[in-house]
């Protein structure tokens, strides 16, 4: 895989445990794939992985200004964007949308650490799922710290692509191509989250939901891998 | 008195003919209930027959002609390879609005026995305010006498109203806490496809009823419907 860098975000937050068992599933996955990891806290995992510390304090506006800094380093076509909490099968990776489209895989579980463990999705983007064209994603977010050379305010920011976000911000509407893997990416719900309803375990499971799933089991199972 | 009444429409060509009869009188509560079968059936409320022929056409008929009949506000439709939760019949879109509950399993009978989900409309799946259901299709049959298959479908669904030339009208996703769940098995309306095939479509009509996908996010074990292995066994 040549035309396309991993961007991993990381606040250094989540669990000892998680983090190598995260590790070990997304190196699987990337299959070789160049990585860019935006860290807290330095992390030399070799090979083609290059690190980079997070330069400004924790907020929503962070986590797409570190998007944007990892974006101008990378030189491929696409970039696929990686969170501490999420798990992406290989063929997310494989996955090429229009270079004009942001792309969101919309293929996706929550898996939250509190409550029944279950599986549940909600029919909305989000930002861990998006794979898109590199330069596109540089134009969004050129345009957003242009307007914001301060930062984005947390009440307004949000995935790129979504009309409501966009039009709140300011911003020119760029259209988004949802796509679907056959294996799902799940994403934990837990307290060390950005979003303030995780971080009261106030935040509610989406409406579709199940126990099992194919390739990632029981959620009762994964789950536990969450320590 | 209830103000939505369950449209019931059954061929009597599903198998589980007899597990689908006690499941409808579970959820049928004090709901007001027509049934349109092919065959008698042991069951309350208004009974009404229909013809052997199947076909979309005709599926949208009957609807128009069991939504004449009942008197309340809204019409559940009722298919008889569907499983209902009791709250999917609280749901109630707008009385301008069509609705439709995404919180549907597809399980299809052939394969490996998965759920899986779509985010699409499903006729079996709407709540439907009945002045405008009537209205809606009243106007398609006047424009439609028969309406052919490849352009048929659910009521406020834009793509189908925009091709069939009618008016759009709204409709809305809505979710009920429990699922339904639906089965994909070869005894239902012959769905032809596409008016002009792709080259490489098979013109075998049994082997079209068992090309269909399932949806991407598939799941083995669901809240209330349990595992896809066992509830499948049913439909025999």
């Amino acid at each position: 895989m040549k035309d396309l860098t991993a961007i991993f975000l990381t606040q250094n937050e989540v669990p000892e445990k998680w983090a190598e068992f995260h590790r070990e599933v997304l190196l699987d996955s990337l299959q070789g794939a160049p990585l860019i990891i935006m860290s807290r806290k330095p992390m030399d995992w070799g090979g083609n992985a290059l690190n980079l510390i997070q330069d400004k304090p924790k907020s929503l506006s962070n986590i797409y200004y570190q998007i944007l800094r990892a974006a101008k380093i990378a030189t491929t076509e696409y970039i696929a964007i990686v969170e501490d909490d999420s798990l992406y099968p290989a063929e997310h990776f494989l996955q090429r949308p229009p270079k004009d489209k942001i792309g969101y895989n919309i293929n996706h579980w929550s898996l939250f650490t509190w409550g029944t463990p279950t599986y549940s999705w909600r029919n909305r983007l989000g930002n861990y799922t998006m794979l898109s064209s590199r330069k596109l994603v540089i134009e969004a977010l050129e345009e957003r710290f242009k307007k914001y050379p301060n930062g984005t305010p947390d009440r307004i920011t949000g995935e790129l692509g979504r009309p409501m976000v966009e039009r709140n911000m300011g911003m020119t509407h760029r259209e988004v191509e949802e796509f679907q893997t056959t294996v799902s990416i799940i994403n934990f719900n837990h307290s060390n989250a950005s979003d303030d309803l995780q971080l009261r375990q106030r935040k509610s499971f989406g409406p579709i939901q199940a126990f099992d799933i194919p390739y990632w089991g029981k959620a009762k199972d994964l789950v536990l891998k969450w320590i | 008195m209830e103000n939505l009444t369950l449209l019931y429409l059954t061929m009597n060509l599903v198998p589980w003919q007899e597990f689908h009869r006690k499941h409808v009188l579970e959820i049928v509560g004090d709901y007001p209930l027509i049934t349109i079968s092919r065959k008698p059936m042991d069951l309350p409320g208004v009974q009404l027959r229909q013809s052997d022929e199947q076909s979309h056409d005709k599926i949208y008929k009957l609807m128009l002609q069991g939504a004449k009949l009942a008197t309340t506000d809204y019409i559940a439709m009722v298919e008889d390879d569907m499983l209902y939760s009791k709250d999917h019949f609280e749901l109630r879109p707008p009385l301008d609005t069509f609705g439709y509950n995404w919180n549907r399993w597809a399980l299809f009978t052939f394969g490996e026995p998965t759920y899986s989900f779509k985010k699409r409309y499903c006729n079996g799946c709407s709540i439907l305010p009945r002045l405008l259901m009537i209205e809606a299709l009243e106007e398609r049959f006047a424009k439609w006498p028969t309406i052919p298959h490849y352009l048929n479908g659910e009521l406020g669904y834009e793509k189908v109203e925009r091709n069939l030339g009618v008016t759009v009208r709204k409709s809305m996703v809505m979710y009920s806490k429990t699922p339904v769940v639906q089965i994909h098995h070869t005894y239902g309306t012959p769905g032809y496809g596409k008016r002009n095939l792709e080259p490489n479509d098979t013109v075998d009509l049994e082997a079209r009823k068992t090309r269909k996908k399932m949806g991407m996010m598939r799941a083995y074990e669901i809240p209330k419907w349990g595992r896809s292995e066992e509830l499948v066994k049913h439909f025999i």
